[in-house]
């Protein structure tokens, strides 16, 4: 007779495994790519040359040397690891320095720094929601907002994706609740498409509804400095909650929380995700104020060279029969078909030396499936030349 | 707007992207409705009839159609 907890064990391990059937119908799998290079143009993947497209590094600054400097003078002073919270001995000088630079640039009071804008994002609902409340969302938010939120327990409902009036209508009825919250993004990532953050914030005003927004696709990207949604916006004194990644434009790693500074003292003790976890390391810091000195220096240059890869690229991928989406960011995303199709197509790029970015259900709807790319500012021209031939002979290879 | 259009107008905004949707649209194999989907379509079908729907009464359900009987049942018992 079969040893019940061998059988256990076994039903166990049957249950967690993964089914990778579309990448094996497409023949490839473009999840973790073994990168064996900085973010250089081209980077290096199994021994070759590609020009990446994938990369969230708007700016391009990812491998840019003053921040290599910047990261290694960090570790220099405070050693590689504060090996302690922030709460208990993981606070330096240098992460209040950061918080504050970061809050300066943004426009808010204050700035909490997680190791990551996913426990950011995660922390914050729970730190800041009482029983009664509601938290609407976005349809298309990112998950680490779905879940941040779901973990309070509380009410909570989606809107239709940047819908003002489907919001409306829900806030108008929402008036049993202790609070309400309203949280989206700035720029969703799959698409390109911005929310209409100003009409929203406008809404949230009117209906005494607490706003919360993700610029993780924002900040270092839109604005005329740079500066984010706000700038963006033109919101000042914002009365809301922002969030965003530092592992995008801002070229390092971590995530932030920035609003008033009563909320964020608050936060500081009550939010386990930040209070729990190691301290963010010093060279990330360290990085990090460098490349806000860089943006603040830079912006308008730097920029320049992003958004003229982007239009480039956009023009030549329309002209040559691409089905895009409608972004409004730096963000272009082909409308690929349904998973399969979506894979076949990032495996055409890839072979022919392009890293791009698919998005595959669950991700998105099936028949939804999009490939990203963005042309970072430290793309060169003849980059840039080599990825719309190879755009426009993969589409020639199917018409 | 009659109570099937109202029913097939909100299916369609919340999980259709404006798509016509047909009472024998099947809900997750045609339309692919996620659950975000399903909660968007509960809350607005509670908000435009007044009544209370649970996730588990939409989970029973396969077609477009069953969920305009289901909603009519609700009503009917909320007038009762």
């Amino acid at each position: 007779m079969p040893d019940p907890g061998s059988m256990s064990l076994q039903r166990f391990y049957q249950d967690h495994v993964l089914d990778d059937t579309v990448a094996r119908e497409a023949g490839f799998n473009p999840y973790y790519p073994l990168i064996q290079s900085g973010l250089d143009d081209p980077i290096v993947i199994d021994g070759k040359p590609f020009i990446n497209l994938a990369s969230n590094n708007y700016l391009g600054l990812s491998a840019d040397i003053r921040l290599a400097e910047a990261a290694i003078d960090g570790i220099r002073k405070y050693g590689v690891s504060m090996c302690a919270t922030p709460v208990a001995s993981g606070y330096s000088d240098l992460f209040r320095d950061a918080e504050d630079a970061l809050s300066s640039f943004s426009g808010l009071e204050a700035s909490l720094i997680f190791p990551s804008c996913y426990q950011a994002n995660n922390g914050l609902f729970k730190a800041i929601a009482r029983q009664g409340d509601l938290f609407l969302f976005d349809r298309c938010a990112h998950s680490s907002l779905i879940e941040g939120i779901r973990s309070t327990g509380c009410d909570n409902r989606p809107f239709r994706h940047n819908d003002l009036e489907h919001l409306e209508n829900i806030l108008k009825r929402s008036t049993s609740h202790q609070q309400v919250f309203v949280v989206t993004e700035s720029v969703f990532s799959t698409e390109g498409v911005m929310a209409p953050f100003l009409e929203m914030y406008a809404l949230c005003l009117h209906y005494g509804a607490i706003p919360v927004i993700d610029d993780s696709h924002g900040i270092g990207v839109i604005g005329k400095k740079g500066r984010g949604i706000l700038e963006y916006s033109g919101i000042q004194d914002f009365q809301g909650i922002y969030t965003a990644s530092l592992g995008k434009a801002l070229a390092v790693n971590g995530g932030v929380v920035s609003g008033k500074n009563s909320l964020i003292r608050y936060l500081r003790y009550f939010t386990s995700h930040l209070i729990y976890s190691t301290a963010i390391m010093p060279a990330t810091l360290n990085a990090l104020l460098r490349v806000l000195q860089i943006i603040g220096d830079e912006f308008t240059e730097i920029s320049g060279r992003l958004w003229s890869h982007t239009n480039r690229l956009a023009e030549a991928l329309k002209k040559a029969g691409y089905r895009m989406t409608l972004s409004e960011s730096p963000i272009n995303s082909i409308c690929a078909g349904n998973s399969l199709e979506t894979l076949q197509m990032t495996r055409r790029l890839f072979d022919a030396g392009i890293l791009s970015t698919p998005f595959i259900y669950p991700s998105v709807p099936e028949e939804n499936g999009r490939i990203r790319l963005i042309a970072g500012a430290n793309l060169k021209e003849s980059s840039i030349d080599q990825a719309i031939r190879i755009f426009n002979s993969i589409k020639d290879e199917n018409s | 707007m009659e109570f099937t259009s109202k029913i097939l107008s909100i299916i369609s905004q919340d999980a259709g992207c404006g798509k016509t949707i047909r009472p024998e649209d099947r809900i997750v194999e045609d339309l692919k409705v996620d659950s975000l989907d399903k909660l968007m379509i509960i809350h607005d079908l509670e908000d435009e009839f007044n009544i209370t729907v649970d996730e588990d009464d939409l989970r029973r359900l396969r077609v477009v159609q069953d969920i305009i009987d289901a909603v009519g049942r609700k009503i009917s018992v909320a007038n009762a």
